[in-house]
């Protein structure tokens, strides 16, 4: 603020060029360690420090909730911030719409990984114990679970060829699938 | 009972995929339900190709790991016509309606 204050005292004209440099690059940017970083302080900054804010109405985002106001007394400006919405768009951070999506995800599954995990636990609807009900699943999701691939078999009847690449494929995620079906009835069977 | 059957018997109890078993699993979002019957397709389309021949037309989603199909596919091609694999690339067509 001191020097906000200093460099509007001083100089005949806005410096915005000086005060973009200020903030981006000295004050905030200088902590900045990733260089990508401080480009995007940069860019966001601009957005904000610019010959625009002086005029009225002037917009800080594309839907124009967030603009310039009149200046005027405090409790103008304060009132103003008491309007602006309570969640925020990702557009009040400079940022895209998308910007969301991930942040509404991780919330989501939050949600509702907190309600699983209050589910209760000892015993559930129809007098089965929770135990009884895993023993069930297990042994339904046992008998649906297809066995290994022959390997050797598949080898032999579709070897490594050099004009043939889809025998490798195939071998391949023949090798991959048996390694998940493998653990799959191993872990079952010791249930 | 050792911690992974715990883990994965909670899982089951949850329609989840075991965490042991996503590990070493196919890329999949889905509850353990449909995941299963998933994977029965799968396992279901490799086993007509291993006893069928290979198939003419490719279930893409059916692989573990797509990329060394499509690999394999511009090996076979620049071995076949003597071309460098490395000039090879991919064209493709977006059809409207799914022609037999």
């Amino acid at each position: 603020m001191k020097q906000l204050k200093l460099f509007l005292d001083d100089y005949e004209v806005i410096p915005y060029k000086v005060l973009n440099y200020l903030g981006a690059e000295i004050n905030y940017g200088g902590r900045v360690t990733d260089d990508k970083d401080v480009r995007l302080i940069k860019t966001i900054l601009t957005k904000y420090i610019n010959e625009g804010i002086m005029t009225d109405g002037h917009k800080f985002s594309e839907s124009g909730k967030y603009i310039s106001i009149p200046a005027n007394v405090q409790e103008d400006y304060v009132n103003y911030i008491k309007d602006l919405p309570f969640n925020p768009h990702p557009e009040a951070f400079g940022l895209h719409e998308n910007a969301e999506i991930t942040t509404n995800q991780t919330e989501t599954r939050r949600i509702l990984e907190s309600i699983l995990s209050i589910q209760p636990r000892a015993s559930t609807a129809g007098g089965k114990t929770r135990e009884q009900v895993i023993m069930e699943i297990s042994i339904d999701i046992e008998s649906k679970t297809p066995p290994a691939f022959d390997l050797e078999f598949v080898i032999e009847k579709y070897p490594t060829e050099y004009t043939e690449s889809m025998n490798t494929v195939l071998t391949q995620e023949v090798i991959r699938y048996n390694k998940l079906l493998t653990m799959m009835a191993e872990m079952l069977a010791n249930v | 009972m050792s911690e992974d059957l715990e883990k994965m018997a909670s899982s089951l109890f949850d329609n989840l995929v075991p965490n042991k078993w996503a590990d070493v699993g196919f890329l999949s979002l889905k509850p353990l339900a449909s995941w299963i019957q998933d994977l029965n397709d799968r396992v279901v389309f490799l086993k007509k190709w291993i006893d069928g021949g290979t198939p003419a037309v490719f279930w893409i989603s059916g692989f573990f790991f797509p990329q060394a199909f499509f690999t394999g596919i511009l090996q076979n091609y620049a071995r076949k016509h003597i071309i460098a694999i490395d000039e090879l690339d991919f064209e493709v067509k977006i059809y409207d309606e799914i022609t037999p």
